[in-house]
C-alpha cells in the first residue's frame, strides 16, 4: 500500500497540497500584517487620552466628550466601571489610563497603598446622592427601613468593587437593617449593573445614585436616601507619567471649568461641589 | 452599528494574531508529541493541555502577573513601547493564544498521527532533509486536519472571555472584544445591543464548526481522487 506506484501522480498531489498550504499561509500572514501592524501606532502614543471613569459618569462624560470634541477637535476614550476595580487595574497592573475620574475615597487609598502619588487633580468637584429604585409602577417607600419588611432581593454595587456599594451599605447600616437583609443583597460589578438588575425585572429593589436613576425610563425612584452615608465625592486626576497625560489633563481641566459641561453635570443631577476651574491640592 | 463593526474587527484582529502564534507553536508541539520520544514528553503533554483544565480566569491572572508592570516582561515593554502589555489588545491576543493552544495542538497531533511514518521514512531515504520531508510530505498529507485545527483554535480565540477580561480588561475601542462587549451590554441592561452581538457570535460559531466538520469528514474519508491510498489515516 505504501509503495508508490505512480510517481507522477504522487508528485502532482504533493505539489497541489503545497500550493494550497502556501496560499493559506499567505492569507494568514496578510491578515496578521493588516490587523496587527496597521493598528499598532494606535496602541501607544498619538492616541486620544484614555480616561478610566466611574460607571455613574457614563452618560454625562460621553456628552461632555462630544462637546469637547466639537470645540477642540480632540477625541477622548473612556473605560467605565467600578472605581475600585479600575483603580486596582491601574495601581497593581499598570493599566494604561491617562487620567481617572473616580468616585469615593477608596480609589485614592488604592493608589496610596501601591505607592502611587497622583498628580494634583480636581478632588470633590462633583457630588451625588443615593436613591432606592424599583420597577416602574412599584409603590413608593415611606422609609429606608421599609426595604427590610418587604423581604425581597435587592441589588447594589459590590462594596469591594465600586464605591456605590460602599455608600449603599453605609446607608443600610445607618438604618440598622444591613445585618438583617444583607443575605438578600445581589452584589453587582458596578452601580449601572445594579440598576440593570432592577431594569431586567429580576430584582425588586436597587440602591443607586440619583443620577443613574435619572438616565433610565425603565425604573422609578421609590425613595431618596438623604443621609446615613459619607458625602459622595468625585475626583478627576490626570495620571503622572502616562503616555497621554497632557491630553487627559486638558480634558479634565475642561470638564471642571467649562460652564457648558458644568451645566451638563447639573442637568444630569450632580451637585457641583468644588470651585470650578481652580485646581486644588489633592486631598 | 459602527461600534458593533469595530468590536467585531478588534475581535478578529486578536483572534488572527492568536492564531498566528498558535499555528507554528502548535505544529511544533504536536510534532514533538506525535513523532518524538524524549524525557519529559508526558510533562510537556500535560503542560500544553493545562489551559483546557484550568478556569480561564486563572490563565488570565497568571498572564497578568507575567506581563503586568511589576513583571520583567511588562517592564521591558514599558521601556520599549512606553506601555505595558497588560490591558492592551495584544494582551487579549496572548490570552486567546494560550487558551486555544491545547485545542490546536490536539487537532494537529491527530492530523499528524494520521500520516503514515513510512512515507516520511521513504522521503528521507530518497534524500529529503527533515524540514523538506515535513513540508512536502507530512504537512500536505495532514493538510485538512491542520486547517481544521487552525479553524478550531481561531474560533476558540474569538470566544475567549475569562482570561481576556482579566489580563486585557474591557476597554471600549481598545481591548473590548465581542464576548466582553456582550458582557458589558448585559451588565448595563442594553438588551438589544447584546442580542446583536450574540447573533454575530452564533453565526460565526455555526459557520466555523460546519467548515471544521466538513474538513475532518473529508480527511477521514480523504483518499486521492484516483482511489489509490497514499496516506491512510491510522485513526
Amino acid at each position: 500500500m505504501t509503495s508508490v506506484c505512480d510517481q507522477r501522480q504522487f508528485q502532482r498531489l504533493i505539489d497541489l497540497r503545497c500550493v494550497q498550504i502556501a496560499f493559506l499561509l499567505a492569507i494568514a500572514i496578510f491578515g496578521v500584517s493588516c490587523g496587527g501592524d496597521g493598528d499598532n501606532p494606535d496602541n501607544f502614543d498619538n492616541r486620544a487620552p484614555l480616561i478610566f471613569a466611574a460607571a455613574s459618569l457614563a452618560n454625562v462624560l460621553g456628552e461632555a466628550a462630544s462637546l469637547y470634541e466639537t470645540e477642540t477637535g480632540n477625541r477622548v476614550d473612556f473605560n467605565f466601571g467600578g472605581s475600585i476595580t479600575l483603580a486596582n487595574q491601574i495601581a497593581l497592573f499598570g493599566a494604561p489610563a491617562d487620567g481617572v475620574f473616580f468616585v469615593g475615597e477608596r480609589p485614592a487609598e488604592v493608589f496610596a497603598e501601591a505607592g502611587l502619588v497622583p498628580a494634583p487633580g480636581y478632588p470633590n468637584t462633583f457630588s451625588n446622592s443615593l436613591v432606592v429604585i424599583g420597577p416602574n409602577g412599584a409603590a413608593r417607600l415611606s422609609s429606608l427601613e421599609h426595604i427590610a419588611s418587604v423581604k425581597a432581593r435587592f441589588a447594589i454595587a459590590d462594596p469591594l468593587l465600586a464605591p456605590a456599594g460602599v455608600y449603599a451599605r453605609q446607608a443600610l447600616e445607618s438604618a440598622g437593617i444591613w445585618d438583617e437583609i444583607s443575605s438578600r443583597a445581589i452584589l453587582m460589578l458596578d452601580v449601572r449593573a445594579a440598576m440593570a438588575a432592577v431594569e431586567s425585572g429580576n430584582v425588586q429593589f436597587g440602591i443607586v445614585y440619583k443620577t443613574d436613576a435619572a438616565t433610565s425610563d425603565n425604573i422609578s425612584v421609590l425613595y431618596e436616601i438623604e443621609d446615613g452615608y459619607s458625602p459622595i465625592g468625585y475626583m478627576a486626576i490626570p495620571l503622572k507619567g502616562a503616555s497621554n497625560e497632557d491630553g487627559a489633563a486638558k480634558f479634565l481641566q475642561y470638564i471642571v471649568s467649562e460652564p457648558a459641561t458644568l451645566t451638563l453635570f447639573e442637568r444630569a443631577g450632580f451637585t457641583i461641589a468644588g470651585v470650578p476651574g481652580r485646581p486644588g491640592p489633592n486631598r | 452599528m459602527n461600534t458593533d463593526i469595530s468590536i467585531v474587527a478588534l475581535s478578529l484582529q486578536t483572534a488572527i494574531v492568536a492564531t498566528a502564534v498558535t499555528l507554528p507553536l502548535g505544529m511544533f508541539f504536536a510534532w514533538l508529541l506525535v513523532r518524538k520520544e524524549f524525557r519529559g514528553k508526558f510533562a510537556l503533554d500535560v503542560l500544553v493541555s493545562l489551559p483546557l483544565a484550568l478556569p480561564p480566569v486563572v490563565i488570565g491572572y497568571m498572564l497578568l502577573w507575567a506581563v503586568g508592570n511589576n513583571a520583567w516582561l511588562g517592564q521591558l515593554s514599558l521601556s520599549w513601547f512606553g506601555s505595558t502589555i497588560a490591558f492592551t489588545w495584544f494582551a487579549a491576543a496572548l490570552a486567546a493564544a494560550v487558551v486555544s493552544l491545547p485545542l490546536v495542538v490536539r487537532s494537529f497531533a491527530a492530523a499528524l498521527a494520521g500520516v503514515d511514518p513510512k512515507l516520511e521514512t521513504a522521503a528521507r531515504g530518497l534524500g529529503a532533509g527533515p524540514a523538506r520531508t515535513f513540508l512536502t510530505v507530512t504537512l500536505p498529507l495532514a493538510y485538512r486536519g491542520v486547517i481544521a485545527g487552525v479553524l478550531l483554535g481561531f474560533v476558540r480565540a474569538l470566544s475567549e472571555f475569562g482570561a481576556t477580561i482579566v489580563v486585557a480588561g474591557n476597554i471600549p475601542g481598545r481591548t473590548q472584544t465581542v464576548p466582553s462587549a456582550i458582557f458589558t451590554r448585559i451588565s448595563t441592561g442594553d438588551t438589544e445591543a447584546a442580542w446583536r452581538l450574540v447573533l454575530v457570535s452564533v453565526v460565526i460559531g455555526i459557520a466555523a464548526l460546519a467548515v471544521h466538520n466538513w474538513l475532518l469528514r473529508r480527511s477521514t474519508a480523504g483518499q486521492p481522487r484516483s482511489g489509490r491510498s497514499v496516506g491512510r489515516s491510522n485513526w
